[in-house]
């Protein structure tokens, strides 16, 4: 469970869109959100929803870890459906009781919630495809090749690096204090919620000095040592050119439907 | 006259109503307590745009003080990652709330805050969101600006304020930490409730729509708020009996 935390770990099944160069992917990524959150109709997500499961079937991802990572915003997606039909005022199509009290769904209310609904799936579903097929060090190498500010770059891999040693220990102490019956009481559980944290943040702190001796030995000045990629090559602008012109091909026929 | 008050009336309570059965509604869902980060797609191309445009200048001041703290001292990009991670964690930590029978998670941006000052917290927090985004569908990059205006932004710099006016006020370290805790995480939660009513209402219904996320919020967030205090406190405490000098935090060159 700890190494399916982040999506990225799909990668090592070797899918076709896993070896696609990841600039390429990033610009195609972004250009899906974008085109997903400017659409005034719920066809174009509806269609980048599909293609999200469609490209986590090809990747391999295990249809648990597909149900996973969409039950959230799928339950925040049905929430906005909810309040946008009954709080938006507009043509009543129908009235519901609820504990005694009438609740009048609108027309205007349901488009807009079934197009933000739409949206967030859409979205969500570009961003998982992405990163099921996406190797972490990859985007972190791209973003710096996208002008991304090097310090946080810098910052991001580290976070990346240092949360599975994190989640380890986190882990191991959490395990220590149910043994010693440490969420016994109300009580206990605060303090020991409280001594865990602290443990995690403590640990982090002396992990950095060790890490900061490792990496003095080995030569660090302060940066880490950043290898541009190559160039995108005709090849790689080719096929990002190609995927925006689909992409937005497809959108304008959806919106014009 | 009679009427027109009738009328009035009529509309003021059809519009308690509403607040309160959608309350009901989004509180009595029975998923995790996500709802810490707007999720993507949410938020309109220019709500998400602004959001971007008012949150970034905290980043880049972190970033400054991150450039300038490293050229002082080569041990703080490392310690800066860890203390990311160890944030990124302490936020995936599920807490049963037993009022909705679902978990919560606490933000850990007091606790970072007090540690390592308002602006690198708000670069940590750029850096965890963007991760959660795209690796855990927690989130997500469109929302990104207002989810680190409400975490990293909101939620440090007033858990860093409350943290240090309690020290100056004479209140003790344990009550300050519970105190910037508490704050930072219904700090956050309201930031969220501001930013999603403001995208998501329409023709002046902006404020019932405000008072239906806080209220849906609040039989999570008042818990743990409270429980997020005990876990600052306790975590402070447990820094402070074990390592005292993390207190310098100028010592550690990454203050404010």
């Amino acid at each position: 469970m700890l190494f399916e935390l982040f999506s990225d770990i799909f990668t090592i099944r070797q899918s076709r869109l896993a070896f696609i160069d990841a600039r390429v992917k990033v610009i195609v990524a972004l250009g899906a959100v974008i085109l997903t959150l400017a659409a005034s109709s719920p066809l174009f997500p509806a269609l980048m929803l599909t293609v999200g499961f469609i490209g986590a079937y090809m990747a391999s991802v295990p249809a648990r870890h597909v149900v996973l990572r969409f039950a959230a915003p799928a339950g925040t997606a049905l929430l906005i459906l909810l309040l946008k039909t009954f709080m938006t005022p507009g043509e009543v199509i129908g009235i519901f009781k609820f504990a005694g009290l009438g609740m009048a769904a609108t027309e205007e209310g349901l488009r807009q919630g079934a197009l933000i609904s739409a949206r967030v799936m859409g979205a969500v579903a570009v961003l998982q495809l992405f990163s099921f097929v996406t190797p972490a060090h990859h985007l972190f190498r791209s973003l710096r090749w996208m002008g991304a500010p090097k310090g946080w770059v810098e910052v991001a891999m580290l976070v990346y690096r240092f949360t599975f040693d994190i989640f380890e220990k986190a882990a191991e102490i959490g395990s220590a204090q149910r043994t010693r019956l440490g969420y016994s009481s109300a009580g206990r559980s605060l303090a020991s919620a409280g001594t865990l944290a602290g443990a995690v943040a403590l640990g982090a702190m002396e992990k950095a000095e060790r890490v900061e001796e490792a990496m003095l030995v080995r030569g660090y000045s302060g940066e880490i040592p950043y290898d541009p990629p190559p160039p995108l090559g005709a090849a790689g602008i080719m096929k990002t050119a190609g995927s925006l012109v689909a992409l937005g091909a497809l959108f304008i026929i959806l919106e014009a439907i | 006259m009679g009427t027109a008050i009738t009328m009035t009336e009529m509309k003021r309570k059809r519009f308690w109503m509403k607040v309160a059965l959608f309350a009901a509604l989004l509180a009595a869902w029975p998923t995790d307590a996500a709802a810490m980060h707007i999720t993507e797609g949410i938020l309109p191309a220019s709500w998400a745009g602004i959001w971007f445009v008012v949150a970034a200048p905290f980043v880049f001041l972190g970033l400054r003080n991150l450039r300038i703290r490293s050229a002082r001292s080569i041990h703080v990009k490392p310690l800066i990652g860890l203390t990311g991670a160890a944030v990124f964690v302490i936020s995936c930590m599920p807490i049963p709330v037993p009022v909705v029978g679902a978990t919560a998670h606490p933000c850990g941006v007091g606790l970072a805050a007090i540690l390592m000052g308002p602006t690198i917290t708000a670069l940590i927090a750029s850096v965890a969101l963007t991760l959660q985004a795209l690796f855990l569908a927690h989130g997500g990059l469109s929302t990104l600006g207002a989810n680190t205006m409400s975490m990293g932004v909101i939620g440090g710099f007033t858990g860093y304020a409350v943290f240090h006016m309690g020290k100056r006020l004479g209140a003790g370290t344990w009550a300050s930490a519970f105190a910037a805790g508490l704050i930072a995480d219904w700090a956050t939660y309201s930031g969220t409730a501001l930013f999603m009513s403001l995208a998501l209402a329409r023709d002046g219904e902006w404020f019932s729509m405000f008072l239906a996320i806080m209220a849906a919020f609040a039989p999570t967030q008042i818990p743990l708020g409270v429980l997020e205090g005990f876990i600052t406190a306790g975590a402070y405490r447990f820094i402070m009996r074990r390592r005292p000098e993390v207190a310098d935090v100028d010592r550690l060159g990454v203050v404010a």
